[in-house]
């Protein structure tokens, strides 16, 4: 890999990572925007009832409740993203393939919800460890995702699941509903060259309407 | 007020229909529906005099949505809602025919100020 290219794939991992914090981002300022109005409900409530209205015990309640779980679920998005941004502290480490493949599948939901595309994993029963460079696995498959969510039809459902064959984790992405027609995006380019560079096989397969990326990863520390 | 009638339009439930609820303190009644879809077959049912949209949701995005119920009612008024990192959108939407726009969080009484001035209303 020349210089160039390389300096192309550090341009490309920044966007990956822009690409998340603007779509985790947008899903925090929800959740702000509805603690917002729950507390303004709050003071509408208070103010309410210091003009003599009766507000009852329940309303507060439920009030409470469902200020309780916009703060829990902001806190969850905030623990996926920090799991993100220290994902590329190390270029090598080893770490937990289904927890990392679990995050990047959670950060990408809401992406997928907004192309109405379901994102569907499923976890391997055993921990597998595997020493890799977790920010650049997750960029590549997210880049398998995006180039499905942009040929899949309208509620596909997207398939990401990890096992163990011989030496290697074998991580596939499946998706059926992409027509024989169906453009695939050019950035299969880019994820075989993301491959190449980490050392992992990536294969391409098109199948009577269903696409699949299958990624293997070596399992000794290379 | 209570002749009012405005639609709020947004994937997350929660803050429609606690919005919602916000306004019907105030003394507006407001329906509130969760997708694009919604938001034209409700415009297609009745006559409605604001509707507050979000820019980003699922299958259909806002401006789409305000294009499409402009065609079902063109003296309909459209104030959108756009995240905080993304005001170009509603910069955009304005180009398109929204009356105004307005960055989450949403601040009540600006809110109430901008639906009053959208119905022609007088502070």
């Amino acid at each position: 890999m020349n210089k160039r290219d390389h300096q192309n794939l550090k341009a490309e991992s920044l966007a990956f990572f822009g690409s998340i914090t603007a779509s985790v981002t947008h899903e925090l300022t929800n959740v702000i925007a509805i603690i917002n109005e729950l507390t303004g409900l709050l003071d509408d409530m208070y103010y309410a009832a210091k003009q003599g209205q009766i507000i009852e015990g329940d309303r507060l309640g439920n009030l409470h409740g469902r200020l309780s779980r916009q703060v829990n679920r902001g806190k969850e998005i905030v623990k996926r993203l920090n799991k993100f941004a220290h994902s590329s502290d190390h270029e090598r480490i080893e770490s937990d393939l289904n927890e990392i493949l679990r995050n990047l599948v959670e950060l990408m939901q809401r992406p997928a919800d907004m192309k109405k595309i379901q994102l569907n994993y499923e976890p391997a029963l055993e921990e597998f460890r595997l020493t890799a460079n977790p920010f650049e696995l997750q960029h590549l498959i997210f880049r398998c995702f995006r180039t499905l969510f942009d040929s899949a039809e309208e509620n596909s459902a997207i398939k990401l699941r990890a096992n163990r064959s011989g030496d290697n984790y074998v991580v596939t992405i499946d998706c059926p509903n992409i027509s024989d027609e169906s453009p695939i995006s050019d950035d299969t380019e880019l994820i075989r060259k993301l491959a190449a560079f980490q050392g992992w096989d990536l294969e391409l397969k098109r199948d009577d309407g269903e696409f699949s990326f299958i990624l293997s990863l070596p399992i000794a520390q290379m | 007020m209570a002749d009012l009638k405005i639609l709020l339009v947004d994937d997350e439930e929660e803050l429609v229909s606690t919005l919602a609820d916000r306004l019907e303190f105030r003394g507006y009644h407001a329906d509130a529906v969760l997708s694009g879809a919604d938001a034209i077959k409700k415009v297609g049912e009745e006559k409605y005099n604001v509707a507050v949209i979000d820019v980003k949701m699922p299958e259909i995005n806002g401006i789409e949505v305000m294009k499409l119920i402009l065609k079902l009612q063109e003296d309909i008024k459209v104030i959108l809602m756009t995240g905080h990192g993304s005001p170009e959108e509603g910069e955009l939407g304005m180009s398109e025919g929204a009356f105004d726009y307005m960055v989450k969080p949403i601040n009540i009484d600006i809110l109430i100020s901008k639906i009053k001035a959208a119905a022609g209303m007088k502070e």
